[in-house]
């Protein structure tokens, strides 16, 4: 396995992951409600993760899988190396923009709900989805123009269907936005988008075969 | 600057400004005394980042750290494995296993770090948790660096390896071995007093993030790319060299 492929694959694993096995213990421990999530909305994804040992999973982990997120974003700049520098700096930016954002927000979570900084919390997940909205668009018509040029992009079909997702999703209930209390409808929205973007990072797995550390010392 | 020198940089700058912003704010809290722990060993390295807002520096600072840490020893294996005959060195994978597994430590040991396990006689699986995971963090960092450093020396006419820079390598890694020697001998016969246990984490920590720096001249033609396009560029400068 590349260290591409590694990264995609730790960053879908680490962040979905880290959801899952956090909702499992919360349902379990009586600190979330059970229900399926994605259709139900009993839950949003941050009340999932604040008590008892779910709460010490989802920091941990989730702050884990943000600073994946960055390196995902810096092997995506080498990937895409042959497109404009600009275009690219602009989407790394906003890309690990949105990681800071999410790992600022989980970082200042507590496990009473009086205590949490919402203020940040808010600031950070709103960042995370709309930063990630922004670099994954511009991310697509990079991949999009390279695939013209000739690159072979694996995922393409995959990457087309879940950047028209998220896009329906953000335009269909003006924006993916987070707050403490929020609606039954954000809530399931909150839950697809986490997976599809999720789902977006794993995506390059397939496209990162040949992204590798490579020693060009002669021995 | 070539992506595993960043990663190098990285694991030295990033512990370093999370645990001092850390002692920072919690001087100013007045939750540690203020001193040069380095050598009064005030403070242990933990309750550094216990109160907030320092444990938020704290807690996304040295989670972070682990990250970069679990990829620096990736780029190690990954070097190690490119240099010298092209068999494969179980060592290294063994050594590699080992270290990673160290940094999840430290992930589990900090995300249980906070507020709410203060007092302490209220919490104790969780100080009991954080310190036996923090402390195997460590350790085993410690002996991998010193292990990977000894197996260096030992193989490097075998791997053919040039390590121009294994001179501060092994000067850290024996200053590392001092330390856990010197730390079994405190604990062995009841010397963990005045802050000797302390000073030794904080240059053990010192130490240990210092090595992984070590390997920033060493890795500058080591780097991430497209391997495709890396071949390409050798088979057009052979054919031009050919021509």
């Amino acid at each position: 396995m590349s260290f591409g492929q590694f990264t995609a694959l730790i960053s879908f694993i680490l962040s979905m992951g880290t959801i899952a096995v956090t909702y499992w213990v919360g349902t379990s421990a009586g600190t979330a409600e059970l229900c399926n999530p994605f259709i139900d909305g009993c839950t949003d994804i941050t009340h999932t993760g604040m008590k008892g040992d779910g709460g010490f999973i989802f920091r941990g982990g989730m702050i884990t899988a943000c600073a994946f997120f960055i390196v995902w974003w810096i092997v995506m700049g080498v990937w895409l190396s042959r497109s404009s520098r600009v275009a690219v700096v602009v989407m790394q930016f906003f890309g690990v923009l949105a990681a800071l954002g999410l790992l600022a927000g989980t970082a200042v979570l507590l496990p009473e709900k009086t205590d949490t900084h919402w203020d940040i919390h808010v600031r950070g997940a709103n960042l995370f989805f709309q930063g990630m909205l922004i670099a994954l668009s511009i991310n697509y018509v990079l991949i999009i123009r390279a695939y013209k040029r000739g690159m072979p992009v694996p995922s393409l079909h995959f990457k087309s269907l879940i950047m028209l997702i998220l896009w329906l999703m953000f335009l269909a209930f003006a924006g993916v936005t987070v707050g403490v209390d929020m609606s039954h409808g954000k809530r399931i929205i909150e839950w697809w988008a986490t997976l599809f973007i999720g789902l977006y990072f794993l995506t390059s797995y397939w496209d990162w075969k040949k992204i590798r550390l490579v020693n060009q010392q002669q021995y | 600057m070539t992506m595993p020198q960043r990663i190098a940089l990285l694991a030295v700058a990033l512990p370093f400004l999370s645990i001092g912003i850390s002692y920072g704010l919690s001087v100013a809290g007045g939750h540690v005394p203020l001193c040069i722990p380095w050598f009064e060993g005030c403070s242990t390295i933990t309750a550094t980042g216990v109160y907030y807002p320092a444990a938020y520096v704290f807690r996304a600072g040295l989670i972070s750290t682990a990250v970069i840490a679990i990829i620096w020893w990736y780029c190690v294996r990954a070097w190690l494995e490119s240099v010298g005959e092209p068999h494969p060195h179980p060592w290294i994978h063994r050594l590699v296993a080992f270290a990673i597994a160290a940094s999840i430590l430290l992930v589990a040991s900090i995300s249980v770090l906070g507020e709410h396990m203060v007092p302490s006689s209220e919490h104790r699986w969780l100080w009991r948790f954080h310190t036996i995971t923090a402390v195997l963090f460590f350790l085993t960092t410690a002996v991998c660096q010193i292990l990977m450093t000894v197996r260096m020396r030992q193989l490097q006419q075998t791997l053919n390896i040039r390590f121009r820079r294994i001179t501060s390598k092994q000067i850290l890694a024996a200053l590392q071995l001092l330390l856990i020697l010197a730390l079994v001998v405190a604990v062995s016969f009841g010397l963990d007093k005045d802050g000797v246990i302390e000073v030794i984490e904080w240059w053990l920590a010192t130490l240990s993030s210092l090595y992984f720096a070590t390997t920033y001249y060493d890795w500058q033609d080591f780097r991430l790319t497209r391997h495709e396009q890396r071949l390409a560029q050798n088979v057009s400068a052979h054919g031009e060299a050919n021509v």
